[in-house]
This record gives C-alpha cells, sequence and structure tokens, in this order.
C-alpha cells in the first residue's frame, strides 16, 4: 500500500507539473525543430544549455519594450493627473522623474495608477482564458479529480499553479509594478516587492479565471465554448489597448477615465497594492500589504465557496451532445438552394460561418488591430492623413488582405487537421481542393482593401491617377499572395505531427511576411520599371512555388517518404539569381581599380555563366534530377531558329530605328572605344549569352512553368522575367525576343532552337548599330 | 481487382512491409489479418495514395494506386481505423459533401445522405456536429462515406470496431450483401471470428510479411492441421517464430 501525499505535497506536484509543461511548450517553440522520420525517434538530451540562450534573446527585447512603455505610462499618467508644467518642455522629462521619486504619488497619480493597474490584471485573466485551454474538447479538471486527492486540494493546487504559471499576467502587471516601485524609491530592489504585488494579483486572476472557465464548462457544450473562448480573445484587446494608451502617448481618451477614478478605488486590491508599493514609511507599507493579504484571502475563501458550490454534481461537462441538437429541422431545408463557388468553397465558408474563432482571426483582427492602434493612441486624425499619402494607403490595404490570408489560406491544410484523409479519398485530388480555396480566399481577403480604397477614392478631393495606379498594384498583388500563402502553407503544416506546437512550422510563416514586406517595399519604390519587376518576380514566385507545392501534396501524410527529384520552375528561378549573384561578385573582384570596362564585364558575364551552368548540372545528375532541358534531339532546329530569329531581330531593329527617330536613343556606349571591345561584345552576345540564358530562362524556368501551364502563359512569363532582368531601355524588345525564343523551345523541344534564335538575333543588331555608328 | 504487385514500405531503416504480393478478385471479400503493428494500416493506406510505396504497386482495376491516384478513388470507397471528421459539420453535412466530391449534383447528394443516415440508424443524430459522436457512431459515419458512392472496392480497415453487438452484425449483413452484388471488399482485423464469418479468403501477415493466404481450408491444408482459425493466426504470428516461414 502507497500513502497519498499530503494536502502540500499534492500542490506542488501539481504545480511543477504545470509549471513543467510550460517549459516544454516555450523550450519547444524556441527550438528549430528537425522533421524525424521513422524509427529514429532517440531523444537528443544534453542540448539544454543551447535553448536558454535563444529564450533569453527573445525575452530581452520583449521585456525592454513592456518596460519602457510601463515606464512611460506612470510618467504621462503624472503629468496629465497631476498636471505638471515641466512635462511639455523638451527634455524637461527627467527633472519630472526626479520631482516624482522625491515624494509621495498624489491622491490623483494613487487612483489613476489602480485603474492601470486594474486594466493590466483584467488581462491577465482574459488573455489565459482566450488563448486555447477553453476551446480543447478534453478538460483536464476531469483527469486531475481522479488522483488520489481530496476535492479542495485538487481545486487550490488548481488557482496556486495558475497564479504561477501564467506568463502572460506575470509580463503585463510585473513591468508596471516594478515601476511604481522603482518611482517609489526602492531602486534596484524594485523587483522584489514588484513580485509580491504581482502574485496576490495573480492569485485573485487565477480564482477568476477558474471560476469563469469552470462555470462555462459545466453549462456549455464545446463548440460554443470555442466561438466563446474567440470572443474573449477580442474583448481583451480592450483592457490590453486601454492600459498600453498611457505608455504611448498623452492623447488617448483613457486618460479622462483615470481622472474620474473614485477615492474607493485606493481600497480594491489593486489600489491596495499601489498603496503598499508607493507607502514611505514601514508602518503604513506593512499596514496596506496586511490590507492586501486580508482582502485576497477573503475573496480566495469566497472564490472557493462559489467553486465548489459549481462542483456539487461533479466534474461532468455539460451538453456533450444535448444542447448541439437543438438546430436539428432547419438544416434539412436549406439544401437544395442557391449555390456559390464549387463544393470544397462551399465548405470552407460554412465552416467560416460556424467556427468564430476562425472568423474572429480572420475578419476581425485585422481590423482591430488596425483601428486600436488608432482610437486608443488618439490618432483619429491620422485617417485624414492617409488620404494624402497613397503609398501608405495602399500599403495599408494590401497588408490588410495579407493578414487575412495568413490566418486562412496559409493555415489551410492546418485547418482540415485530422479531417485532411478526407481529401485523400475523392477522384478530384488534394491540389484541386488547395487551388479553390485559394481562389475563395484571394476574394474574401479583397473586401478590407477594396472597401478601404473605395472609401478613400470617394472622399478624394480630386482623382489622382498615382493613386489608382497604387491601389490596382496593391489588389492585384493580393490574388498572388493567395497562392503563395496556400503553397508555403503546405510546406509548413506538419499534419503527422502529434504535439499542437509542431502542426505548424513557423519560419515559413516568417518567410510568408518577409515576402509580404518585400511587395510594399515595391508598393514604395516609386518608379513604375521597378514595380512592375515586382510584380513580374512574384507572380513567377506564386507559380514556383505552386509547383513545389503541388509535388508535394501526395507526400503530405507519408512520415518517410519526398517527392523525386523534377526540374521545376523554382530551380529556374534560384538558378537566376545565382547567375546574377556570380555576376556581380566576379564584377567586383575583376573591376579593383576604376570602373569596369566592357571586357570585364563580357567576362564576368562568362564566368558567371559557366559556373551557374555547371552548378545546375552538377546539382541535376548528383539528384537523378528528371526532366533536364536537352540542348540536342532529333528534330532539326534550324528553320524554327531562323523564324524565331527574324521576327525578333525585325522588332529589335524596328524598336532602335524608333528610339532614334524620336532622338531617345542612348549616346553611343563610351565602353566601345577600344579596338578589342566589338570582339569582346561579339563572343559575349553571340556564344556566351545564348548558351547560359537560355538554359536558365527557357529550360529552366519555361520549361518548370510548362509542368502547369499550357504554353502561351509559360513562354510570356519566362520571357517576362527574361526582359526585366536587363536594363529598363532593352526591355520591350528583349521581351519579344524571350517570345520568339520561347516559341522555338516549345515548338522545337530542345534547347539548341532558341539558342540559335538569341545567337542570331544578338549578331543581328550588333551588326545593325555597327552600321548606323 | 486488387493486385498488390511485390509492394513494400520502409520508414527509415524499417521494413513496416516486405514486399507483399496479393491478388483480391471481384466480388471477394478479402480478410487482411495481423496482429497490431504487422502492417495493415500501412499496407491499407498505400492502397489509397496515403502513404508512397517505398517498391512495388498496387493496382485497382487495372490502375496504379498512386500513379493514377484520382481516377482509382472514383471506384474505391474508404474508412480508416480512426476517422476524423470536421469541427463545426453536422454529420448530415458530411455525408452530403462527400457524396458532392463525388460529382453527384446537390439535389441527389442530399438524397444519398439521407437514406444512408437511416440505414446507418444516425438520424436522430444527423443534425449534431461530427466531432461529438461517439466512436461507433463516428465508424458508422465513415462507413456510409465509403458507400455513398457505391464502389466497386471498399476498403475498411478494421469497420467493426467499437460497433455494438448489433451494428456490428448489421454492417456484417451489409458488406456481404453488396459482396454478393460483386463489389470487392478488403478488410483489415483482428477480430477473427468476424474474418471467419464475412471472408472468403483471408492474408495473414506478421511483422509486415506475409505468413499464410488463402481461403481458411487450403490455409489449413497447407498447415496440415484442423485448428480454428484463432489457433491458426497465434500459430503463425507466434513472437518466438521468425516471420520467415513464408515470406
Amino acid at each position: 500500500m502507497t500513502v497519498p501525499p499530503s494536502a502540500f505535497r499534492a500542490i506542488w506536484l501539481l504545480i511543477r507539473l504545470r509549471l513543467q509543461r510550460l517549459l516544454n511548450l516555450s523550450c519547444s517553440s524556441l527550438l528549430f525543430r528537425r522533421h524525424q522520420t521513422g524509427k529514429s525517434r532517440a531523444a537528443s538530451p544534453g542540448k539544454r544549455r543551447g535553448r536558454w540562450i535563444t529564450g533569453v534573446l527573445l525575452l530581452a527585447p520583449m521585456l525592454f519594450s513592456f518596460g519602457s512603455i510601463a515606464r512611460n505610462s506612470v510618467l504621462n499618467l503624472h503629468c496629465q493627473l497631476d498636471a505638471v508644467a515641466a512635462c511639455g518642455l523638451h527634455g524637461g522629462m527627467d527633472a519630472v522623474s526626479t520631482q516624482l521619486m522625491a515624494g509621495p504619488f498624489s491622491a490623483a497619480l494613487l487612483a489613476g495608477l489602480s485603474f492601470q493597474l486594474t486594466l493590466l490584471w483584467l488581462v491577465s485573466v482574459l488573455v489565459p482564458l482566450g488563448t486555447g485551454e477553453l476551446a480543447r474538447p478534453d478538460w483536464d479538471l476531469e483527469w486531475l479529480v481522479t488522483l488520489p486527492a481530496s476535492t479542495s486540494t485538487v481545486l487550490w493546487a488548481r488557482v496556486l499553479e495558475r497564479s504561477v504559471a501564467n506568463p502572460a499576467g506575470l509580463l503585463a502587471l510585473l513591468p508596471t509594478t516594478a515601476m511604481i516601485a522603482w518611482y517609489s524609491g526602492y531602486g534596484w530592489w524594485s523587483p522584489l516587492p514588484a513580485l509580491a504585488a504581482s502574485l496576490v494579483l495573480l492569485m485573485l486572476a487565477a480564482m477568476l479565471r477558474t471560476l469563469v472557465d469552470t462555470g462555462l464548462r459545466l453549462s456549455l457544450a464545446p463548440s460554443k465554448l470555442g466561438n466563446l473562448q474567440a470572443m474573449i480573445s477580442i474583448l481583451c484587446l480592450l483592457p490590453m489597448y486601454a492600459g498600453m494608451s498611457f505608455g504611448m502617448g498623452t492623447q488617448g481618451f483613457a486618460f479622462a477615465w483615470a481622472a474620474a477614478m473614485p477615492a474607493w478605488s485606493g481600497w480594491t486590491p489593486p489600489g491596495l497594492a499601489v498603496a503598499m508599493l508607493n507607502a514611505q514609511a514601514a508602518g503604513s507599507a506593512l499596514l496596506a500589504a496586511a490590507a492586501l493579504l486580508g482582502q485576497a484571502a477573503l475573496l480566495l475563501m469566497l472564490g472557493m465557496a462559489v467553486l465548489r458550490r459549481q462542483l456539487r454534481h461533479g466534474v461532468v461537462g455539460s451538453g456533450q451532445r444535448a444542447s448541439v441538437r437543438k438546430a436539428s429541422g432547419k438544416v434539412s431545408a436549406q439544401a437544395g438552394r442557391w449555390q456559390v463557388g464549387s463544393v470544397i468553397q462551399r465548405r470552407e465558408l460554412t465552416l467560416l460561418k460556424r467556427d468564430r474563432n476562425f472568423l474572429v482571426q480572420t475578419m476581425l483582427l485585422p481590423l482591430l488591430i488596425l483601428g486600436g492602434q488608432v482610437v486608443f493612441t488618439g490618432r483619429l486624425q491620422d485617417l485624414q492623413g492617409l488620404l494624402g499619402n497613397p503609398v501608405l494607403l495602399a500599403s495599408t490595404g494590401f497588408f490588410l488582405g495579407t493578414y487575412t490570408l495568413l490566418m486562412s489560406a496559409f493555415q489551410n491544410l492546418h485547418k482540415e487537421g485530422g479531417a485532411l484523409w478526407l481529401l485523400y479519398t475523392f477522384p478530384v485530388g488534394v491540389e484541386q481542393a488547395l487551388r479553390e480555396k485559394a481562389q475563395l480566399w484571394a476574394v474574401l481577403a479583397m473586401i478590407y482593401p477594396l472597401i478601404m480604397f473605395g472609401m478613400a477614392l470617394a472622399w478624394m478631393p480630386a482623382w489622382r491617377w498615382d493613386m489608382a495606379g497604387l491601389m490596382l498594384l496593391a489588389l492585384a498583388g493580393i490574388p498572388l499572395y493567395a497562392v503563395i500563402a496556400v503553397a508555403l502553407g503546405v510546406f509548413a503544416s506538419d499534419p503527422l505531427a502529434t504535439e499542437a506546437a509542431a502542426k505548424m512550422r513557423s519560419t515559413y510563416m516568417y518567410l510568408y511576411m518577409l515576402l509580404t514586406g518585400l511587395y510594399i517595399a515595391a508598393l514604395a519604390a516609386g518608379s513604375l520599371v521597378q514595380q512592375l519587376v515586382f510584380v513580374v518576380l512574384t507572380g513567377a514566385l506564386a507559380v514556383a512555388l505552386w509547383q513545389k507545392a503541388r509535388d508535394e501534396v501526395p507526400y503530405l501524410l507519408d512520415p518517410a517518404a519526398s517527392p523525386p527529384a523534377r526540374v521545376s520552375a523554382a530551380d529556374g528561378l534560384m538558378a537566376a539569381m545565382l547567375f546574377f549573384v556570380l555576376q556581380v561578385l566576379a564584377l567586383m573582384i575583376l573591376k579593383e581599380k576604376g570602373p569596369a570596362d566592357l571586357q570585364d564585364s563580357a567576362l564576368a558575364f562568362g564566368i558567371a555563366g559557366a559556373l551557374t551552368y555547371a552548378t545546375t548540372r552538377l546539382v541535376y545528375w548528383r539528384s537523378k534530377t528528371a526532366g533536364v532541358p536537352r540542348i540536342r534531339n532529333d528534330s532539326p532546329a534550324w528553320r524554327l531558329a531562323l523564324v524565331g530569329a527574324a521576327l525578333a531581330a525585325v522588332s529589335g531593329i524596328g524598336y532602335t530605328m524608333l528610339l532614334h527617330v524620336y532622338g531617345v536613343a542612348p549616346p553611343a556606349s563610351p565602353l566601345l572605344a577600344g579596338p578589342w571591345s566589338w570582339l569582346w561584345l561579339g563572343a559575349l552576345a553571340v556564344l556566351a549569352a545564348p548558351l547560359f540564358e537560355e538554359f536558365i530562362f527557357r529550360g529552366l524556368i519555361q520549361g518548370g512553368l510548362r509542368r502547369s501551364l499550357p504554353a502561351w502563359p509559360a513562354i510570356v512569363i519566362s520571357a517576362a522575367i527574361f526582359a526585366i532582368v536587363h536594363p529598363p531601355a532593352s526591355m520591350l524588345p528583349v521581351f519579344v525576343l524571350g517570345l520568339c525564343a520561347g516559341w522555338a523551345h516549345e515548338r522545337g523541344g530542345s534547347l539548341l532552337a532558341p539558342m540559335l534564335v538569341h545567337g542570331i538575333y544578338n549578331a543581328v543588331v550588333l551588326a545593325w548599330q555597327l552600321v548606323i555608328l | 481487382m486488387i493486385e498488390f504487385q511485390a509492394l513494400s514500405k520502409r520508414y527509415g531503416s524499417f521494413d513496416a512491409v516486405h514486399p507483399l504480393t496479393l491478388h483480391a478478385g471481384r466480388g471477394e471479400v478479402f480478410g487482411f489479418l495481423g496482429p497490431n503493428g504487422a502492417g495493415k494500416t500501412t499496407t491499407i493506406r498505400m492502397l489509397m495514395g496515403i502513404l508512397v510505396p517505398t517498391g512495388g504497386r498496387v493496382l485497382i482495376d487495372g490502375l496504379d494506386c498512386h500513379r493514377d491516384g484520382a481516377a482509382v478513388k472514383r471506384k474505391v470507397g474508404y474508412l480508416p481505423d480512426n476517422p476524423i471528421f470536421y469541427d463545426y459539420l453536422r454529420g448530415r453535412e458530411i455525408l452530403q459533401f462527400v457524396a458532392e466530391m463525388h460529382g453527384y449534383p446537390r439535389a441527389e447528394a442530399a438524397k444519398r445522405a439521407a437514406r444512408l443516415l437511416t440505414e446507418f440508424g444516425l438520424d436522430e443524430a444527423s443534425d449534431d456536429f461530427a466531432v461529438n459522436y461517439s466512436l461507433g457512431m463516428k465508424k458508422k459515419l465513415g462507413l456510409a462515406c465509403a458507400l455513398i458512392h457505391e464502389p466497386a472496392v471498399l476498403i475498411l480497415d478494421e469497420p467493426i470496431n467499437g460497433l455494438d453487438p448489433r451494428a456490428s452484425r448489421d454492417v456484417q449483413e451489409r458488406l456481404l450483401r453488396i459482396a454478393a452484388a460483386g463489389t470487392t471488399i478488403f478488410v483489415s482485423t483482428h477480430l477473427l471470428d468476424m474474418a471467419e464469418k464475412l471472408c472468403s479468403r483471408v492474408a495473414i501477415i506478421h511483422r509486415g510479411a506475409l505468413a499464410a493466404t488463402g481461403s481458411l481450408g487450403e490455409i489449413r491444408q497447407q498447415l496440415a492441421s484442423e485448428a480454428s482459425l484463432e489457433d491458426i493466426f497465434l500459430q503463425l504470428t507466434d513472437e518466438a517464430d521468425t516471420p520467415d516461414t513464408a515470406a
């Protein structure tokens, strides 16, 4: 027979368990996780030490920014509530803070600070309620009561464990209490009394949270709990923004509330905590502490009595089935009405309609983030400023759309969850389902930007073409990012993972945000050409990522196998990137002194091209990649090459002639002065360029795109990418050349024809320039 | 109808399924027996294109289950060992969704869904969210999903696990009825009395390798014993016995 542990030991064990869980959770989310396969599941101990560094690195800036907000709030409250004149002066803050530390806080400031502490205390109740535990179908209390300890021990353990293991609450309360202690003269000892005060408040928060979640669990069905949790997660933004607004500026309307706090607020637990921290003598500090502890003990006892009463019929979650059934009858009547979209899209919309959590995260949160920022910091007038700043307006609209996509399209495999197997039983294929979802979310993500842009256009004093153009650019980006989000979501999600934290790889989320940032940079780029370049590159990237994701889909539920290597558009984009990076590097090494001459650039081009070509070939050979473009095949290339080259050359010469006629031809390059220059240029243009560029742009990019696109779109996109990597003045003829070479490649099937087109075109254009000059 | 051609699966260095060659004919109820962890579910997932074979292939009606996955699924109904459904969707809606994904127009899909729900006794629960169903109800709903497009081949992973005795009897009778109508049924189980009643032929696998195959009579002949299927199963899957006996 074993002896059950004493009540204190049981409580300690449960608290330790919870802290252990918290530690595991924070460690696993901070650490990059390798994809484990098959039997090799041996744990790898002894790596613990490294984790703390990452944790500290992430925590330090967070604590610093929270600390600085807390510091600013105390000072701002002091300035506003005590009407301090020195605050307005430039650099007067130092004087203000020394003056604040000199004596006790005024009654108004004490009331204001207790108001802020109350708001933060609400945050420490609502954030844990709003982040998940409620929505989980299994209730851990049902398990806890089966342990050999009395119910009251279990309940006390639960409240205490939740007081200690409440990182969000601690992060909300500790900086502010520490700052109050600092300005009350505790100096570097401030964290200690601050921690004590915060812990007492956190115990009360834990009690309230336990009462609320127990009550809800007992009376609501799981699906309703999920919806309620979504509401709470929104609700907690209110005290959070209000509490933070004190630290952000002096305009927010929360200051008026702080000023209106009645005197009795000093006797509430937050008020007593402030009084304790600001007490000038040990006696009054002890008195306030005793009052605080007494009140807390009383409230905890009271809460425990209510909790016992809640659980008087046992720990049984209510309404497992009964309360969901009420809606019957209405449902079947809906069948056969009007239909929107495909079957998958209709299902997605139904889920969106019912799952409030999902609805809130996708459609409401972006608005609230934006709105909260504007309202609580008192910058309502900034909305007017948006009209005068097209770039800011367009990027705000784009941000709203892509944020929605991050929460929806990016998550879409993750959202399928355990039911993903169903998609594998249908005769339409998973890729089709993903495509339909991308379409749906592209449309839904456009709603806010469209409303925003529509209102801006309506309110604008006069029509502005530049603004309309930026808006179009922002809107064009959203469908592209819907595709990118779905594709990255495929790589990001691990449907086989068992832990919630591992189901989503956050690296890809950062990658998505980074790419979003790039497009916003493009919106701000200013020049039309640069913006065009970005749109073309983003489009190509979207197709390339989609292709990779599509290859991945049949292997998603397989823990061991991965798709065989095949040439894809992504390879082409990477090769193109490598080509240009190498070219820049080679040029940097070659030129050393003075500006680069033609010889150097030709040599750099040749070296970069040869290296890229060799590397790509080597990688393909090593990985036994299928579909590597071939230079020759059986079909004769000459006729295709001549037709293509003739078309391209005519358009190229026509273009240069037009430029001459309108007098915008660039002046003859001074680099062409030397006698050998023409030979270098010839070798570069007729031999090196066709070989390397055709391999990358026609072979890899067009060939890769061709796997998932019809012939002409693949030709046009690869020609567009080919054009944008050339100087702006020659983009148009190069685009036509790309089209002709692409056509020759499509018809001939090998690289010889497009290489000949490219070589002949370059030779003809060079000769023409020689003649003209 | 179902043709395994040296199908194998390897996880890292672990052989989950050794090269497996089997054949199940049209209208046959083929039992796939083996202890826990023998590779039954892995094999079935390869049939459904959820897992990718390491070697060999498996054909259904002449189509490769991995390469021609979409075409195969037109003909196949599948019930996983632990069917998980979407949150926030009712049983009726899930069934209707599956029917629509198989290409039925909406009204027809609703009609089929209603009929199957009645047949499986899920009428009362059809307007509850499927996540709230008990295991048995989820199995029934999964079976309804597998049957809704009247497939030529049924692939069932532990179909009567979690069902009550009456439901289990109903399901078995139903399976015999549709097999008599020409449907091929490939069913994995470790419930031997069910296999004995239901299956025209069985294969017993142990540690990923085929230990015996044939009708019960044939297996008895091979082993020269008159024992029950249970005794044969225990004899063939004895842990002390190496799996090389039949591989």
